[in-house]
C-alpha cells in the first residue's frame, strides 16, 4: 500500500515538474501568444509582440520545466538548443536569451519589464507577474 | 526659478536612470578557437609546392582565434565587432620606397643638368681641357656624368629593394572580418553600416570552426571566394514570418572588393563603380527545417597606379645626389584593370531526423571593361562552383555526439587570360575538384573535434611553351591532406 501511494505520489510530482509557463510584467499589452511566434522568441528571429520590444528569459535547464518548454515549444533537447546559440553567435546573429537559475528570479525580473517574456515552472506563477496564454 | 533647478535635475536623473535601467544595456564578448594538425602527401614536383600551398612534413598551428564584441547600449542600437587572428603574417613595407623611373628620361635629366657644371670643374682643373678636340672633350664629360648618374641609380634602386615586403620579422597579425552597427527599428526592416560578412550563401555566413562541420572550408567561400567575404557599406536586413515558416533579405550598398580580393581600399569614382547585391532567404517549417536561399551581387573591381614625371633641376656632383622640382610634377591616376562582377548563388540545407544535405552553387561572371571582342562586348572570366555535403548526427552520451560526413566540391574557371588583373592567366589549372570524409566529434555542445581525409584533384593545364611550360597532369597534382582539428567556442 505505501509503495502504491509512494508510486501515485511520484507520478503527479513528476507531471507538475514538467509544466512550464510563459509570464510577463502585469502591466505588459502581451496577453497572448501563438507557439510559432514564441518559438521565434527564444530564437531571436523576433523581438516585437503587440508593439512592445521582447526581453526573453529562459531557464536553467537544471529546472524541468525548460527542458519541458525547449522540447513542447522550440522541438529541442537542451544541448541542441544550447548549440542552436553557439552557431548563431559566430553567424552575427545575436546572443542567447538571458538565462535564469530559478523561476522565482525569472519572476522578479519580469515584473517590471513590460517586454519580458520569461520561461518559468508553472507551479511557481504567482500574482506578481502574468501569465501568457499560448496557443 | 532657481530654487527648482535642482529638484528638475534630479527628477530627470531619475527618470534617465528609470529609462536605462528598462534598456537595460548589455555588453558580451564570446567568440571561437582552433588549432590543426595537418599532414600533406603529394608528387614532389607539384608546383603548388613553390606557390606555397602544399608544405612537406607535418604541421600545427593555431588557425584562429575571432573574438566577438557585441553591445547593446539599447534595445534599437547593437554594435558587433569581429577581431580575426591571421595565422600568416601581414607583409609589410620595410624602410625605403618602391620607385620605379624611366631610366633614360632620368638619364637625359641629369646630363643636362650635370653637363656644365662637368665642363665648369675640367676646365679649372685640366689646363688646355678647352683646346682638346671636341670629341675628345665630349668622351671625358661623357664618361664623367655615366659614372655618376649609374651611382645614382644604383643608389635609388638599392632602396628599392628595400622596399619589398618582409614578413621575416612579423609574427602573425589580426584582422577585422566585420565591424558594424546595427539600428533594431523592427523585425522586418533594420539598418547596417559598416564591414559586415556578405550574407551569400550559408558558408560564408557560418565561417567558423564550432558551426562548420568539416575541417576544410569550401574552396569557392575561402580560397577562391565567389562572393566577396566581407564588404563595407551599408545594409538593410529583416525577416517576416508568414504562417509557420520564415522569409528573411538582406540588401547591400557598398564599396565591393578589389583584385586581390581585399575589402578595403576601394574608393567609388562615380556611381557606377559602388556595388549593391541581395540575399533572400526561406526557411520552411518541413521536416526538421528547410532553408532555401539565393543571392545576387554585382560590383566593379579596379586596380589603378598613379605615376608621375618629376624633372631633376639640379645635380650635387660631389654627393652624387640629383635633386628634383616636385612643384613641377603633374600626377597622373590610371587603371591597369577596370571589371565588373557578377556573382549569382543558390543554396540550400535539409535536416531530417539527424540527417543533413547541405549544398551551394555559385557563379561569378568577371568582365573585362577595358578589353572588347570583335562584336564590342567585354572579354569575360567565368567561375562556376557547387558542393554537396551529406552527414548523420549519432548522439553517444547525453555529452558526446558523432557526425561522419562527407561533401565533394568542384571549383572551375575558364577565360582567365581575358583579365589578366584576377591574377588568375599563369595560373597552370582550370580549377579542382575536392572529396572530404571525416567525422566531428561535438563535446559538451562548445568543443569539437574533427578528423578529415581529403582529395583534392586539379584539373591540370598545359602550357607548350613559354616561361610557364609544363607537362602536368591531373595526377601529377593531386593532394592528399590527412587534418585533425580541435576547436572550441567560448
Amino acid at each position: 500500500m505505501k509503495k502504491l501511494i509512494a508510486a501515485i505520489f511520484l507520478s503527479a510530482s513528476l507531471a507538475a515538474a514538467g509544466d512550464w509557463a510563459v509570464v510577463t510584467s502585469p502591466s505588459s499589452p502581451i496577453s497572448s501568444i501563438s507557439k510559432a511566434d514564441l518559438k521565434r522568441v527564444f530564437t531571436g528571429k523576433k523581438s516585437n509582440l503587440d508593439g512592445v520590444k521582447v526581453v526573453p528569459f529562459m531557464l536553467s535547464d537544471a529546472n524541468p520545466a525548460a527542458v519541458a518548454f525547449l522540447q513542447d515549444v522550440m522541438e529541442m533537447s537542451s544541448d541542441d538548443y544550447k548549440k542552436f546559440w553557439v552557431d548563431a553567435q559566430v553567424r552575427g546573429d545575436g546572443t542567447a536569451p538571458s538565462l535564469q537559475k530559478t523561476s522565482a528570479t525569472a519572476m522578479l525580473v519580469s515584473a517590471d519589464l513590460p517586454g519580458a517574456i520569461a520561461v518559468v515552472d508553472k507551479s511557481a506563477v504567482n500574482a506578481t507577474v502574468k501569465a501568457i496564454t499560448v496557443h | 526659478m532657481i530654487s527648482k533647478l535642482p529638484v528638475l535635475l534630479v527628477s530627470g536623473a531619475l527618470a534617465l536612470a528609470s529609462a536605462t535601467r528598462a534598456d537595460d544595456a548589455t555588453f558580451k564578448a564570446y567568440g571561437f578557437a582552433d588549432a590543426e594538425l595537418l599532414k600533406q602527401s603529394y608528387n614532389a614536383d607539384n608546383f603548388l609546392v613553390g606557390y606555397g600551398y602544399a608544405t612537406p612534413g607535418m604541421q600545427a598551428y593555431l588557425d584562429h582565434v575571432n573574438t566577438y564584441l557585441d553591445w547593446k547600449p539599447n534595445t534599437n542600437v547593437r554594435v558587433l565587432a569581429e577581431i580575426a587572428f591571421n595565422p600568416n603574417p601581414v607583409p609589410s613595407n620595410g624602410s625605403g620606397t618602391i620607385l620605379t623611373a624611366d631610366s633614360s628620361a632620368l638619364y637625359t635629366s641629369i646630363y643636362n643638368q650635370a653637363r656644365p657644371l662637368v665642363v665648369q670643374e675640367l676646365n679649372q682643373l685640366v689646363p688646355g681641357f678647352s683646346s682638346y678636340p671636341p670629341a675628345i672633350q665630349e668622351h671625358v664629360i661623357d664618361s664623367i656624368i655615366a659614372g655618376q648618374t649609374s651611382q645614382a641609380i644604383a643608389g635609388i634602386k638599392a632602396n628599392a629593394l628595400q622596399g619589398n615586403p618582409s614578413t621575416g620579422s612579423k609574427d602573425h597579425s589580426i584582422y577585422l572580418p566585420r565591424v558594424h552597427a546595427d539600428l533594431l527599428l523592427n523585425d522586418a526592416l533594420n539598418v547596417r553600416v559598416g564591414k559586415f560578412i556578405t550574407p551569400s550563401g550559408i558558408w560564408n555566413v557560418d565561417h567558423g570552426s564550432p558551426t562548420i562541420l568539416t575541417i576544410k572550408q569550401p574552396y569557392e567561400t575561402s580560397f577562391i571566394p565567389i562572393f566577396p567575404e566581407s564588404q563595407t557599406g551599408v545594409q538593410l536586413f529583416g525577416h517576416m514570418p508568414y504562417g509557420d515558416h520564415d522569409f528573411s533579405y538582406a540588401g547591400w550598398i557598398t564599396t565591393g572588393r578589389g583584385t586581390n580580393d581585399a575589402d578595403f581600399g576601394q574608393t567609388p569614382r562615380n556611381l557606377d563603380d559602388w556595388a549593391f547585391g541581395a540575399h533572400l532567404q526561406t526557411d520552411l517549417d518541413l521536416l526538421d527545417g528547410v532553408r532555401l536561399g539565393g543571392t545576387v551581387h554585382t560590383g566593379t573591381i579596379r586596380q589603378s597606379y598613379e605615376w608621375d614625371y618629376v624633372p631633376v633641376t639640379s645635380i650635387d656632383i660631389s654627393s652624387q645626389i640629383p635633386t628634383t622640382d616636385l612643384a613641377g610634377s603633374d600626377n597622373v591616376l590610371a587603371d591597369s584593370a577596370y571589371m565588373r562582377e557578377w556573382s549569382y548563388g543558390l543554396d540550400t540545407k535539409w535536416n531530417w531526423n539527424h540527417f543533413l544535405v547541405q549544398a551551394e552553387w555559385n557563379h561569378r561572371q568577371v568582365l573585362n571593361l577595358m578589353r572588347q571582342n570583335k562584336s564590342g562586348n567585354p572579354f569575360q572570366t567565368n567561375f562556376n562552383a557547387w558542393y554537396v555535403l551529406l552527414g548523420r548526427q549519432f548522439s553517444l552520451t547525453s555529452s558526446l555526439d558523432a557526425t561522419p560526413y562527407t561533401m565533394y566540391e568542384q571549383l572551375a574557371w575558364d577565360g582567365t587570360d581575358n583579365n589578366p588583373g584576377l591574377g588568375y592567366a599563369l595560373v597552370p589549372i582550370s580549377g579542382f575538384g575536392t572529396w572530404i570524409a571525416g567525422v566531428n566529434l561535438g563535446i559538451y555542445n562548445r568543443v569539437h573535434l574533427k578528423l578529415e581525409y581529403s582529395h583534392v584533384n586539379l584539373y591540370a593545364k598545359n602550357f607548350a611553351s613559354g616561361e610557364v611550360a609544363n607537362t602536368y597532369t591531373d595526377h601529377d597534382l593531386a593532394v592528399d591532406s590527412y587534418a585533425a582539428q580541435f576547436s572550441v567556442a567560448f
